[in-house]
């Protein structure tokens, strides 16, 4: 179960990414001390719980070196929500708690988040001229084409989407394009048309191809002549069964009194699997008669 | 000498608490709203246990609307709507989207596609009645609602209940029980809506066409079924996976001969605890005060508009294809009103109508392939309303 949640958020973290920094803050957002310190915020942009505990926040310098922040494992709050957000204010601090990095952003020029291991990059934010306007962040957005972008942003948004227009639901917004219902109707009916004729096409060539002995013919004949009365055909051996069962039951219904009942030929095989294998003692094997 | 009773407000103090337990009583909570539903959960399980209409689904679906409309004072957590409720935990399968989706598993497990796989052009006349899905969603639109609503509407068309509750608790969660009450209430009725549409559309002769007896379908096609049938229409609409994906695997397990363990517990022992979870709880979310509106009105009739819209499409289409078949290889229009998901019911109405024209000519097995085609077609359609609009 452990290697289970592992594998899980391992999986999830790429999802988590750097989603807003404000580098310069004079007048803006303040830590929980009262200061205003540039901060970085990080999104989850998956739809499963990932713990962000044990990676490392990163920024490299102008002169090229870099500094890593050990973001605390044993905290619970670094376990985000699907589409949920976190702060890390950039103080160059180890003493203000698990939301303090090591660093600041004053020389940064890049901003990584890095997987547990301390190498694999999961995603990076180069801080550019505009990103360093006074109180101004920067940050992912989505353009009209719905696109994701990278830039200024038109407000700061810290533990909050980016998107700070009202969205309409994609259902009105469809309604809007198509108020009849038509569109929808002729659409949706030629989809549900082509995955079942695509279904009667695929089948028909598997079926024509299955059927085809392609030039295996003569060889079939042969074997067929050397066996002639194990090679019927399967609909004909089920009539006989079906008459030979139909006949023994009317013999039954003579020895005992009416009664309601339907008859069903149940195929009995013996199949192995290590699963009801005697061998293994775990259960009998069915079906025995 | 019981005067010590009354003494020292002893006896205002039972007289209290008698008063309190009224209030906590169903008789002094009741409305008539409560009453007319209870009504509604004894009809049906006069016409499921008297009538034997589906009795599987109307039995926990009647029972339930009697438990969801015994009224009591809110905030006791036992209203199916309230937090923490034993009922609202069930519920969780319904809300989520759960129990449809294992349902399928097991109507997978329990379906037997020979007779589409034996004359696939069959599959045609289960899209076809999915007309009465667009049907009803358009009026729908018409009639005011939104998008979202209107398209789980429209799903009733569909005749499949799991369907409806999935799409709708995905798209419209506060129609939710009108919808699964409709869907549930019209696939019952498939026997009364059916028959006249069909008599009304076809002639004499058409009605006693013979069909060619189905081929012998070999194992390793009904093997290849599930899973050539799965990443076709799971690649062409993804949001249909819940629904396809179980339907598909519950095939597989019935027909690979290797799972015969599993393929019987999905059929048998899970299905019928799904079913009656299912019915059960959908049956009691129909509490008064949110079931009785106009809107659930309007639900009712354009669910009985879509069952009737998908069992002329699916009829008037055999027609058509018939002008394109030989002579030998028509397709009896009786077997149109089986494109609708209803499985096996709508099946059954096709070779008793049939019967009633011709008493050797059995369509049973003809009709089982639209009827099949249309969980698929059903399936499909609600994906892609699910992705449209969801």
């Amino acid at each position: 179960m452990l290697v289970g949640a592992n594998t899980l958020s391992a999986q999830g973290i790429n999802n988590v990414k750097i989603n807003e920094i404000l580098v310069v803050n004079q007048n803006n957002y303040v830590d929980d001390y009262g200061n205003h310190e540039s901060w970085i915020e990080l999104m989850n942009t998956g739809y499963e719980n990932v713990n962000i505990g044990g990676c490392y926040l990163g920024v490299v310098l102008k002169d090229g070196s870099e500094v890593k922040y050990y973001i605390p494992s044993r905290d619970n709050r670094m376990k985000l929500s699907p589409l949920s957000y976190v702060v890390f204010f950039c103080e160059g601090t180890d003493t203000k708690g698990a939301f303090h990095t090591s660093f600041t952003l004053d020389n940064a020029e890049k901003i990584i988040f890095y997987n547990a291991n301390g190498r694999d990059v999961i995603d990076e934010m180069v801080i550019t001229a505009e990103a360093r306007t006074p109180d101004v962040s920067y940050g992912r957005s989505t353009n009209a084409e719905g696109d994701t972008v990278i830039g200024v942003l038109s407000s700061t948004t810290p533990n909050a989407s980016n998107e700070n227009s009202i969205t309409t639901p994609r259902h009105e917004v469809f309604r809007q394009r198509d108020k009849s219902g038509i569109v929808m109707t002729l659409t949706a009916m030629s989809v549900v048309f082509s995955a079942l004729l695509l279904i009667f096409f695929v089948l028909k060539i598997f079926t024509y191809v299955m059927n085809n002995d392609f030039g295996k013919e003569k060889k079939a004949a042969a074997a067929t002549a050397a066996a002639p009365a194990a090679k019927k055909a399967t609909m004909e051996n089920e009539e006989v069964v079906a008459a030979i069962a139909t006949a023994l039951d009317f013999y039954r219904r003579d020895l005992h009194d009416r009664e309601d009942m339907v008859i069903t030929i149940q195929h009995v095989g013996r199949r192995y699997s290590p699963w009801s294998s005697k061998i293994h003692g775990l259960t009998a094997l069915p079906n025995k008669k | 000498m019981f005067d010590f009773l009354f003494s020292g407000g002893f006896g205002s103090f039972i007289v209290e608490n008698l008063q309190q337990f009224w209030s906590f009583t169903g008789i002094h909570n009741a409305t008539s709203g409560h009453l007319i539903m209870i009504g509604f959960g004894l009809l049906f399980l006069y016409l499921g246990i008297a009538k034997k209409f589906e009795p599987m689904l109307l039995v926990p679906i009647g029972f339930g609307i009697l438990i969801g409309n015994i009224p009591f004072s809110p905030g006791m957590q036992i209203g199916i709507y309230e937090n923490g409720s034993v009922l609202n935990y069930l519920y969780f399968g319904v809300v989520q989207g759960v129990y449809p989706p294992l349902i399928f598993l097991g109507i997978g497990a329990m379906t037997d596609f020979s007779a589409l796989l034996s004359n696939p052009k069959l599959m045609t006349i289960g899209a076809a009645a999915q007309f009465g899905i667009f049907g009803a969603y358009i009026a729908a639109l018409a009639l005011g609602f939104t998008a979202a609503e209107a398209g789980a509407i429209g799903i009733i068309g569909g005749a499949d209940g799991p369907t409806a509750i999935f799409l709708s608790s995905k798209l419209a969660p506060d129609l939710m029980g009108a919808i699964a009450v409709s869907a549930y209430s019209y696939m019952a009725l498939v026997p009364v809506i059916q028959p006249p549409i069909m008599k009304l559309l076809t002639t004499q002769k058409e009605r006693t066409i013979r069909m060619r007896p189905p081929r012998a379908v070999t194992q390793r096609e009904k093997i290849l079924f599930p899973i050539i049938g799965l990443l076709l229409t799971c690649f062409l609409v993804p949001s249909g996976l819940p629904l396809l994906g179980m339907l598909f695997f519950g095939n597989l397990l019935k027909e690979s001969g290797v799972t015969k363990r599993l393929a019987n517990t999905a059929s048998n022992q899970l299905m019928d605890i799904v079913t009656i979870l299912l019915g059960v709880t959908v049956g009691a979310s129909t509490q008064a005060t949110t079931f009785l509106t106009p809107k659930s009105i309007m639900i009712f009739g354009l669910g009985a508009a879509s069952f009737i819209v998908a069992t002329t499409t699916g009829v008037l289409f055999v027609k058509f294809l018939n002008l394109f078949l030989k002579e030998g290889n028509k397709i009896n229009p009786l077997i149109g009103n089986a494109g609708v998901s209803a499985v096996p019911d709508a099946a059954r109405i096709s070779q008793e109508v049939g019967l009633h024209y011709d008493r050797s000519n059995y369509l049973l097995m003809h009709a089982m392939g639209p009827n099949v085609a249309g969980v698929i077609g059903s399936a499909v359609a609600a994906g892609l309303l699910l992705g449209f609009l969801g």
